[in-house]
């Protein structure tokens, strides 16, 4: 059989599968194609070049065969015993437990807001209303801890989308699980990169 | 002088912040403070009752911050409205993209009472 013979039956069964999986190449049936390949390819061995096409082929094959199975391997180890589920549910309960905290800390702050009215001394009552204040102020670290750690929760969720994807892709009957929308949310920057309330003034009055 | 018993509307997704924020507008004698937890509720109470001031995080799911305002300056009824950001988001695109939907000020997060009671003279008149 010429060359030409033998490439256009591989083309055919290219377009084959093509039509089979509307119009894409899936990760199965790309070695199913090799392995045609190398099937046509020997029977019809004539010459030495043929035979180091054999083996590269071959060679690309186990590969690739081997990549598909240890990547369905690692994934099966990252979500084996929801390991990955576990931890993203470990740091919303870091969430809920920090925002009781703050919730018990700002009821008792409120209790004493309501006591220093009763104090007669006007020096004293300003004082404490200052404190007061202050600790309100302090308790902002609560939404900033909790953001920062929803950042976290929600790379875990993405880290964990794709290689659901990358199962689904090896192994067609895995779950999939969405990754969550963007709309120019980071989160909180890093303590000393964060720009200064004057510094967004100053921007935000010169756009 | 603004007058102090105006509705003001503050949003956020996380309720020690709502309090927080409550809590500071008291101190600084506003009086007609009610809460929401999401952009969504928060435009349903928009639709129910006339609000001077709309004070709003930006990172909340499902409707974010920015999207809250966009929405409120696309409606007629809404759209005059003061809404000031108070969010951690603090990157130059972000602050861009508030004032380009058309937000009034931007505050980030931690702030303490003295840049609140700045931005609401800036938007409100003084205090």
């Amino acid at each position: 059989m010429s060359d030409k013979v033998i490439f256009d039956k591989l083309f055919s069964e290219l377009k084959k599968t093509q039509e089979i999986s509307n119009g894409s190449i899936t990760m199965n049936n790309f070695d199913n194609l090799i392995r045609q390949l190398i099937d046509m390819l020997s029977t019809h061995l004539v010459n030495d070049k043929r035979k180091e096409i054999l083996y590269q082929l071959e060679m690309l094959l186990a590969q690739f065969t081997s990549l598909k199975r240890e990547t369905a391997a690692l994934s099966y180890e990252i979500l084996r015993d929801n390991f990955l589920s576990d931890v993203i549910m470990d740091l919303r309960s870091i969430i809920a437990q920090t925002e009781k905290s703050v919730t018990k800390i700002l009821d008792e702050a409120d209790a004493i807001a309501s006591l220093s009215q009763k104090v007669t001394d006007t020096k004293i009552r300003e004082e404490l209303m200052i404190k007061y204040t202050n600790i309100l102020e302090l308790c902002n670290f609560q939404d900033l801890t909790g953001q920062r750690t929803q950042k976290v929760i929600n790379l875990l969720n993405e880290a964990e989308s794709v290689i659901y994807k990358m199962l689904h892709i090896l192994s067609p009957e895995a779950d999939l699980i969405s990754a969550p929308k963007q709309d120019l949310m980071n989160g909180p920057q890093d303590e000393n990169n964060r720009p200064s309330q004057d510094e967004i003034d100053n921007l935000f009055n010169n756009i | 002088m603004v007058d102090m018993n105006i509705n003001i509307l503050i949003v956020d997704d996380y309720k020690t912040m709502l309090r927080i924020i409550h809590s500071l507008l008291t101190q600084v004698g506003f009086n007609n403070v009610d809460e929401a937890l999401d952009g969504s509720s928060a435009l349903a109470k928009l639709k129910e009752k006339k609000y001077e001031l709309i004070i709003s995080d930006w990172n909340m799911e499902p409707m974010s911050g920015l999207e809250l305002l966009k929405n409120v300056r696309a409606d007629e009824q809404l759209k005059n409205i003061p809404f000031i950001m108070v969010t951690a988001e603090s990157r130059t695109d972000n602050v861009i993209a508030a004032k380009e939907a058309g937000v009034s000020n931007y505050i980030v997060k931690p702030f303490n009472v003295e840049t609140l009671k700045a931005k609401l003279a800036t938007v409100l008149g003084p205090l």
